[in-house]
């Protein structure tokens, strides 16, 4: 094959793709800057209003609001769904049965198929006020403390943040137990001689290696999380009293039920900001730490 | 019988082409400026229970103009994205039969997006020569609610609802409790099965449901009623205000330059009218009966826990009776103990036990537009033509007494002189007390204000905010509302009359 031959096929086989990606993703980001310059509902034109969209938002209280409910939301859950997963991936790898393994692997990333809509109903039907919860609290005799789940300032959040229990599968887990199973047995001999204990390997061997899959779920997570609303759709709409009110919904909000897209817009750059400095601030740390 | 057939024959044929004639003058009466031959547009519903009467009534007007009508039916779930997405493909459906949800219609009508129904609701309706003008063919509450906040009237009602309380006989019976006549009774008996042990009623603070507003927009319009004459300042020569006429106000509206003026006068802003201050208590006192899951529940769960014998009240609209009688049925096949009946009675009277505001009438129900048809503006004129024909057909007294007949709809027609199905009669009642459509609303007037009063009702049921911060929060959302709103309609604000009314204030509204 000739240098031209393999340089046209080359171009022929990358440019459809990158076409797409310059339409569907590309530009629709590069747009959003421009977008957030305009008063706009998305049906008329609008009109040019410069950083009046940014300097609206920093006045905005609820903006502020939804920013503590993200902060705590972020708080509870990154943790949970970046380490969690280390653990089922180590309980995985650490099963002596090859075919048990292989068990709890499927089970384990099984939720992954399901469409995530489909599980937020099923939540819904469990945190229901005659749903399953209570049913259940009630059977057992604590008839007393059933509530509505999703209908108490207090505890909306946490219930929302609960629906990802047990928070070991996932994604996550898939690429820690990768990482697992690329660790070199040699090591793992070699401190089976010196006479460590499952607890030392793990602290002083498997998770200083692991540090790059850390690395990824956490960046992983903190961008899943900062941009999840679906269940809020669904059942809590941001509130009781604006209590789930993340700023990803607040974005949805604006741009779907208020039609003020350019405001929305803004918010979506301030959001994808934050996401960048997170994940600067976590490759800074754990390279660090490497 | 050669002879009879050379008879025979020449009549047949004569009335052939009689027919065949008569098809195309009655056809060609109704012929557009650039119709295609074989015109076509499509009616978009998720009214799932009207769809067989439409497209009955559809075929009947393809007999009649030769324009072909597709009513599509479309999912409820996100139905307001679906019909975003249909604008801005700038090719939308010829028209649309939906649920003016939040004022969603009036945005794309303020958009410059929706034809004006002023253009023709004055002029007779070519279907129904009987009626003087098409406007006079409708029911006056809900063709006066289908305008907006400035009185443009970008959708025309199709059906039109009534609330009541509904009630188990069973669960009164046994709680000592009869249908109030006051408000102060039937909060005294919601009190009384509370504490007797008994679940009155269940409410949704929830943005997927209305009971709130309903009530709230009931006590609102007795205790204002008064203030009608300082709202309605721009009106025909001659008016008069009898609080008595329900009739009085007819061809009357309150534009949006005149709510401004009421609204910065103190009139009818929530912070500064003693009546939002006494709405909000008797709501408050209200409260009292509620369970305490109001902050979870969405409307659905509310009928669910009524139907299910759970609880004494409910405040529901005529669209529920039928699903409410079927699930009884099953009831009382599977479950016979836990069966009952219901029984309705209208929102309660207030009177001076609780209040000395409402001096101008008693209580009006609530019945409000329903279904509601708008359609778009096309690049192709004569679809929008065509969509107006159909929906003037559509609204004929016998055509729309046809697609009731072929439908489930158990809400009631928007058309005079016609009922709705058996059984919403308990829930209607005749409007004694002259009002306004929408007159004043404790929710503000787009979605975004609507949305935030969710939320502070949120805050304010549940202990978290007090009443004064409440209504000045609510103030605040109406007054930006108002500003948004004031911008939209610039050219139409009558700024003369706004200046000598507000004088100073006049430049805070207008940029």
């Amino acid at each position: 094959m000739g240098r031209l031959t393999s340089f046209f096929l080359g171009w022929g086989f990358i440019i459809p793709a990158m076409v797409l990606v310059i339409i569907f993703i590309a530009w629709p980001f590069i747009y959003a800057f421009n977008l957030a310059a305009y008063s706009t509902n998305g049906l008329t034109p609008g009109y040019f209003v410069g950083f009046g969209n940014f300097i609206a938002l920093f006045k905005d209280p609820l903006f502020y609001t939804s920013f503590k409910v993200l902060g705590l939301y972020l708080v509870i859950s990154v943790p949970l769904q970046t380490f969690a997963p280390l653990l089922g991936a180590k309980m995985i790898y650490s099963l002596k049965s090859d075919k048990l393994g292989y068990f709890f692997r499927v089970i384990l990333v099984l939720p992954l198929i399901v469409p995530g809509m489909v599980s937020i109903l099923v939540w819904q039907q469990i945190y229901y006020s005659n749903g399953a919860l209570n049913a259940f609290l009630s059977a057992i005799g604590f008839g007393q403390v059933t509530i509505s789940w999703v209908g108490s300032p207090d505890i909306a959040l946490y219930a929302l943040i609960f629906m990802a229990v047990p928070f070991i599968g996932g994604i996550n887990m898939l690429i820690y137990l990768a990482g697992f199973m690329n660790l070199p047995t040699s090591l793992y001999e070699s401190a089976k001689l010196e006479g460590a204990g499952w607890w030392h390997i793990f602290k002083k061997i498997e998770c200083p290696l692991l540090m790059p899959q850390v690395r990824i779920s956490f960046i992983l997570s903190i961008v899943g999380l900062i941009q999840y609303y679906d269940s809020i759709v669904v059942m809590t709409q941001g509130g009781p009293a604006n209590s789930t009110l993340l700023t990803s919904y607040y974005m949805f909000e604006n741009a779907f039920e208020f039609g003020k897209l350019g405001y929305a817009t803004a918010i979506g750059i301030i959001l994808f900001v934050i996401c960048l400095i997170l994940t600067f601030i976590n490759l800074k740390f754990m390279k660090d730490r490497a | 019988m050669g002879k009879n057939y050379t008879k025979i024959v020449p009549i047949l044929v004569g009335m052939v082409l009689f027919y065949t004639m008569s098809v195309q003058a009655s056809v060609n009466k109704y012929h557009i400026k650039g119709m295609p031959k074989n015109p076509h547009i499509i009616m978009a519903t998720y009214y799932g229970e009207s769809l067989s009467g439409l497209r009955y009534v559809a075929k009947e007007f393809k007999k009649e103009t030769g324009i072909d009508v597709t009513v599509q039916g479309i999912p409820y779930v996100s139905f307001k994205m679906w019909v975003k997405s249909q604008f801005l493909s700038k090719n939308p459906p010829a028209m649309f039969m939906l649920e003016n949800v939040g004022g969603y219609v009036w945005n794309y009508g303020q958009n410059g997006m929706l034809v004006d129904f002023d253009k023709y609701i004055n002029k007779k309706n070519p279907f129904y020569p009987a009626a003087k003008t098409w406007k006079s063919e409708f029911k006056t509450v809900p063709l006066a609610s289908a305008r907006d906040i400035n009185g443009n009237l970008w959708c025309i009602p199709y059906t039109t609802y009534a609330v009541a309380y509904l009630y188990n006989k069973k669960m009164t019976k046994k709680y000592g409790v009869t249908p109030p006549k006051t408000w102060k009774q039937f909060i005294a008996d919601g009190v009384k099965i509370k504490k007797d042990g008994g679940n009155p009623i269940r409410v949704s603070l929830t943005t997927s449901d209305a009971q709130i507003d309903w009530v709230s927009d009931i006590i609102l319009g007795c205790l204002l009623r008064s203030k009608i004459p300082e709202i309605n300042l721009i009106h025909a020569k001659g008016w008069k205000f009898n609080p008595y006429n329900p009739k009085c106000t007819e061809n009357e509206k309150i534009t949006l330059d005149e709510r401004i003026v009421a609204f910065q006068k103190g009139i009818i802003d929530p912070a500064k009218a003693p009546a939002f201050k006494v709405c909000m208590k008797m709501l408050k006192d209200y409260s009292r009966m509620w369970c305490n899951d109001y902050l979870g529940l969405t409307g659905s769960d509310v009928f669910n826990f009524f139907t299910n014998g759970q609880n004494a009240y409910m405040m529901q609209g005529t669209w529920a009776i039928e699903p409410i009688n079927e699930l009884l049925k099953i009831m009382k096949i599977n479950h016979p103990k836990r069966a009952f009946t219901w029984g309705a009675f209208p929102f309660p009277n207030i009177t001076k036990e609780t209040t000395d505001l409402a001096t101008a009438g008693g209580v009006n129900q609530n019945t409000n537009m329903r279904a509601t048809i708008m359609i778009p503006k096309q690049k192709e004129k004569w679809k929008e033509k065509a969509a107006i024909l159909f929906s003037q057909f559509i609204t004929a007294k016998k055509n729309c007494a046809n697609v009731f007949k072929h439908s489930e709809l158990y809400d009631l027609p928007a058309i005079k002189g016609l009922k709705g199905k058996k059984g919403t009669g308990a829930l209607t009642h005749e409007n004694k007390f002259a009002t306004f459509y929408p007159f004043v609303e404790l929710w503000g007037y787009d979605n975004e204000t609507r949305v935030k009063y969710e939320t502070l009702n949120q805050l304010y049921f549940s202990g978290r905010i007090t009443m004064d911060e409440y209504l000045k929060r609510i103030s605040a959302n109406q007054r930006a509302c108002l500003k948004r709103l004031a911008r939209i309609y610039s050219k139409q604000l009558n700024k003369k009359f706004m200046k000598k009314e507000l004088g100073k204030d006049y430049k805070q509204w207008v940029d």
